[in-house]
């Protein structure tokens, strides 16, 4: 081997060590694709840190985030809506094969209707990701039974299309509260009013009878409609007296991401009695 | 070593970390081993040998849906199908290092809030060769979907 093949392969082998040898692996980045007009596209980062090669296809589909019968945000993709842009987005390119340890920029292009108005418009991205072939035990005897199970990894990331300076803000319903058993379920009411999502924290804080903050929890927030999530606060402090409820634009996840700003807004409850 | 070479090395010995990454690592699959005709061959999700891991890793307060489609049938040569079952409480979920398993249900949605670190799956089942089963390799998908909100 001639020395800077013995260099390379050096390097690849500690870069695999340091991405800890996951045998099928994707990594998606980042995990808010945010698209503007004026671009008319963008970009996504594709990397195999494993050490198999794996296959990729991409793909766009609509859905936003509601609350479940139980009060938790979830996601069905398959409806439409006036706001969505799996239409008129495409990814480049739209299959691949990644090599280990091999990155691969996918843009995202967009061919908006002429009469597009201005505002926010949403997709999601599909990343469907596979090693290119089931890892089967090979049968080494004639009656043998081997078993493969391949495994798809599919990573569903939010897509932000804006045009113009669209704005949002939250409001906050009246807030319910029950008890049950020494937890504390609240339900928040809450709404972005605007024409775009409202990615943002609830910071719920428990405050004593002196207004001082005993407990406090934190639920991030993506609004694309009206929902009414509801937060558990278990092992409930005996001193809580109110609920602060504090909802602003930003979440930590997205520091790095361009978050819309939008004037926080601040309630307080008083609790339910034991 | 010309200079071009020796950055394309240096390049690929740093760990690639991106802003907002997500990134979902299957660290062992699942494996029955040996199987025999008309003997079931059941792997624990607790067994640090044979059962599946996947590691998802997210930036902290991330909050996504898992969800898992699990085969029922195993195919293999022909028409040849083997029955597997991945059922309730064969997939088990722990956040960083913790040895406390969440049992999971792959009929289920269920979701995470990231803290800091990492949650790892960790899956089993049971295969059902029959006792006519034909020899040979058997292949089934799982597929397993991450749905940031």
């Amino acid at each position: 081997m001639k020395p800077v093949t013995r260099l390379l392969s050096a390097a690849l082998a500690l870069a695999g060590l340091q991405a800890g040898l996951a045998a099928q692996a994707v990594l998606v980045a980042p995990h808010l694709i945010t698209l503007t007009h004026a671009e008319r596209g963008g970009v996504v980062n594709l990397y195999n840190p494993g050490d198999r090669p794996i296959e990729v296809e991409l793909g766009l589909g609509y859905g936003v985030p509601t609350v479940d019968s139980v009060g938790e945000f979830t996601l069905e993709l398959g409806s439409t809506g006036p706001r969505d842009a799996s239409g008129w987005l495409a990814p480049y390119p739209r299959r691949l094969r990644l090599a280990p340890l091999q990155r691969q920029t996918i843009r995202l292009h967009a061919s908006p209707p002429a009469e597009l108005g201005d505002g926010e418009y949403w997709a999601r991205l599909i990343v469907s990701a596979k090693a290119d072939k089931a890892d089967t035990t090979q049968a080494s005897e004639a009656d043998r039974i081997a078993i493969g199970l391949g495994l798809e990894v599919r990573t569903i990331l939010p897509v932000l299309y804006r045009k113009g300076s669209p704005a949002v803000a939250p409001t906050l319903g009246e807030v319910t509260m029950a008890r049950l058993g020494d937890s504390l379920l609240v339900t928040l009411p809450l709404a972005p009013v605007g024409d775009a999502a409202f990615l943002g924290t609830a910071t719920l804080t428990l405050l004593d009878a002196d207004a001082q903050p005993v407990q406090r929890t934190e639920l991030p927030l993506s609004l694309y409609q009206a929902a009414e999530p509801i937060v558990r606060i278990g092992a409930l402090d005996p001193r809580a007296r109110t609920l602060q409820v504090h909802v602003a634009s930003g979440r930590e996840d997205l520091d790095a991401l361009p978050v819309l700003p939008s004037p926080p807004l601040t309630r307080t409850f008083v609790l339910p009695s034991p | 070593m010309r200079p071009g070479l020796l950055a394309l090395a240096l390049w690929a010995m740093v760990p690639l970390v991106l802003s907002g990454q997500v990134v979902v690592s299957a660290e062992r699959d699942l494996d029955f081993g040996v199987v025999f005709r008309g003997v079931p061959s059941t792997v624990d999700p607790t067994d640090a040998v044979k059962a599946g891991r996947i590691v998802v890793t997210t930036p902290r307060n991330v909050q996504f849906r898992v969800s898992f489609s699990v085969p029922t049938l195993l195919q293999g040569s022909g028409s040849a199908t083997m029955p597997i079952s991945i059922g309730n409480g064969d997939i088990a979920a722990r956040f960083n290092t913790s040895s406390f398993r969440y049992s999971l249900n792959p009929s289920s949605m269920y979701l995470v809030t990231m803290g800091r670190g990492y949650i790892t799956f960790e899956y089993g089942g049971t295969v059902s060769p029959r006792t006519t089963q034909a020899p040979g390799a058997y292949a089934g998908p799982i597929i397993m979907t991450v749905s940031v909100l």
